[in-house]
């Protein structure tokens, strides 16, 4: 992309960029393609919510909704060249609309949006590993677990540990875990699924990605949980005792963060969690700029999709 | 078709992550745009949506009651209105059709915040909003227990902060959790004062299975099913109360404190 437009979209948009771009990037953004962008866009927890919420409601007025997020996103697509979009699960249970169609639609609207990949979330699980299976034929994207064995289920074959994208050259592999399903999800619903500890599998997979698959950037999308106050394995944990992911996409927990946390990893480098909260109240928006020596700068933004003035 | 949307630009910034330099420049913005867009996509996603509304709506918009508060989903508080209204009626439905084999009725209800999924607004509720508070296909059942997981439930509220219960107990902890070993011996004092043996509690089978954690329910005396799903007690608990001409009415009573 040239800078020119670039700068143009980042006036249009309001991005609050514009200048302030002019001081990470002067030494770059004058040669001409010296960086390459990639933007990452992110959902979680979105539990069925095709409608926004009504105006009546006390905490999310008028917030949300499938059909403005996808006009949202179009309106990116047209204005940037390198898109990812993905989800950190569940997707499923928390309106009417899936009591009564089971996810079809919420597949249907993802694959309207062009929905790159999801990892599945507890509650994905809700109408058994047989609803899961059921809506599959839905989606024209898709999902990543490594940490779920499905060895013995109906969903065998159907699930892939993670995903590689190659956008203007740059690879970036994607990586699915899902949180602990014991205890938050009923026996009958997930059966034989196993859940694997995830620490271990995600330095195997990240390991993998990185120098087998010479991956430029890893992603994980997790439905681990941003943290909690036990010893729990969640997001936070994981970026610690990691290493080669850049970013990790969360869910679960419903976390709204208005900036990317930044943790120290295992080998002392920086690894980034985002996660919007949920419903679809927000879509969120990370920019890497990634340079010929494959180092990168980010910008993060947390998109409201809200339909009356505040 | 018109369709407005403003979306605010909370956060905006710069990072450096070039080797593990810190970001050399980070900056939060506060920008809102607007967008008037009828753009195709938006158009093509609500056609896609239409006939699933539709059919949805013909059934979830029937207006089951007035409710005179607001009941918000709120985290991190000892009780709440929302916990309060849904505890208390689940035992009022519950009691209305639970009749037990051995004369021993119902202690109180124990459900879980997280279970509560959405808030309920001022204004009409409709059956679509119940569907949202309680979207899973849980029932109602009773747990006897032994007065020890008794002690280990007591210990288990305390130490989450509070769930919800309903109005016929009430619980005053110490900030600070007990050990668990101090609260056992305090505990079979007062249950032997009182000659009790063993509780009764409603809760909802997902929770007696031991979600979220709640393993006191795990191999417990007896299990019984009520015969109803909490979101059909909730259901019927509204159209009850709106054919009396009452309205739903919030109530903070101090059943759970932290002092």
């Amino acid at each position: 992309m040239s800078r020119r437009k670039f700068i143009k979209q980042s006036l249009l948009s309001g991005f609050g960029l514009a200048s302030l771009n002019l001081i990470p990037f002067s030494s770059f953004a004058a040669k001409k393609k010296s960086y390459t962008k990639i933007t990452i866009l992110h959902t979680n927890d979105v539990h069925s919510h095709i409608e926004p919420f009504p105006d009546n409601d006390p905490k999310y007025p008028g917030m949300g909704g499938a059909a403005r997020r996808a006009v949202l996103i179009k309106q990116i697509r047209s204005e940037e060249e390198n898109v990812l979009l993905l989800d950190a699960g569940d997707i499923f249970q928390g309106t009417p609309y899936f009591n009564m169609y089971g996810g079809e639609l919420d597949f249907k609207l993802m694959s309207l949006m062009q929905y790159d990949c999801a990892t599945i979330g507890n509650h994905d699980f809700d109408n058994g590993i047989d609803g899961i299976t059921k809506m599959l034929p839905h989606a024209n994207f898709p999902f990543i677990n490594a940490n779920y064995d499905f060895n013995d289920t109906i969903l065998k074959g159907k699930i892939e540990p993670y995903k590689i994208f190659i956008k203007d050259g740059v690879k970036i592999g994607i990586f699915g875990l899902g949180v602990e399903l014991d205890g938050l999800v009923e026996k009958k619903l997930y059966k034989e699924t196993k859940y694997l500890e995830p620490v271990g599998i995600a330095n195997k997979i990240a390991e993998k990605l990185k120098t087998k698959e010479q991956c430029d950037l890893i992603i994980c999308l997790s439905h681990l949980g941003y943290q909690y106050k036990s010893d729990k394995i969640s997001d936070l944990k994981l970026a610690k005792k990691t290493k080669n992911i850049d970013l990790i996409i969360g869910g679960h927990t419903h976390t709204s963060l208005e900036k990317p946390t930044k943790i120290r990893n295992l080998s002392h480098k920086n690894t980034l969690i985002i996660q919007v909260g949920w419903a679809g109240i927000n879509l969120g928006r990370l920019d890497f700029y990634i340079l010929k020596d494959k180092n990168y700068s980010v910008s993060y933004q947390n998109l409201r999709i809200q339909n009356k003035s505040f | 078709m018109r369709i407005n949307i403003k979306y605010l630009f909370v956060f905006s910034l710069v990072f450096n992550l070039i080797g593990c330099q810190p970001p050399i420049y980070e900056k939060t913005a506060n920008n809102s745009i607007q967008i008037n867009s009828g753009t195709p996509e938006s158009v093509e996603a609500m056609l896609m949506i239409q006939p699933y509304k539709e059919k949805l709506d013909a059934e979830m918009n029937e207006v089951l009651i007035i409710s005179a508060d607001e009941f918000p989903k709120e985290r991190g508080k000892p009780e709440t209105k929302l916990g309060n209204l849904v505890a208390d009626l689940s035992l009022d439905i519950a009691n209305k059709i639970y009749k037990p084999t051995d004369n021993q009725f119902i202690d109180f209800c124990l459900l879980n915040n997280g279970g509560l999924r959405t808030s309920l607004p001022k204004g009409e509720i409709t059956r679509g909003k119940i569907f949202e508070l309680m979207p899973f296909e849980n029932e109602l059942v009773v747990v006897t227990i032994s007065k020890t997981k008794a002690i280990e439930l007591i210990h288990y509220l305390h130490k989450s902060g509070g769930h919800p219960i309903s109005g016929d107990f009430s619980f005053d902890f110490k900030k600070e959790v007990t050990d668990y070993k101090e609260s056992k011996e305090e505990f079979n004092k007062i249950f032997n004062d009182y000659d009790i043996k063993q509780f009764k509690i409603l809760t909802s089978d997902y929770l007696a299975n031991g979600g979220d954690k709640m393993n006191f329910f795990l191999n417990p005396i007896k299990i019984e099913f009520v015969g109803i799903k909490l979101r059909d007690a909730i259901i019927q608990y509204c159209k009850e109360q709106n054919k009396k001409g009452k309205q739903l009415v919030g109530k903070l009573d101090g059943r759970i404190t932290f002092e």
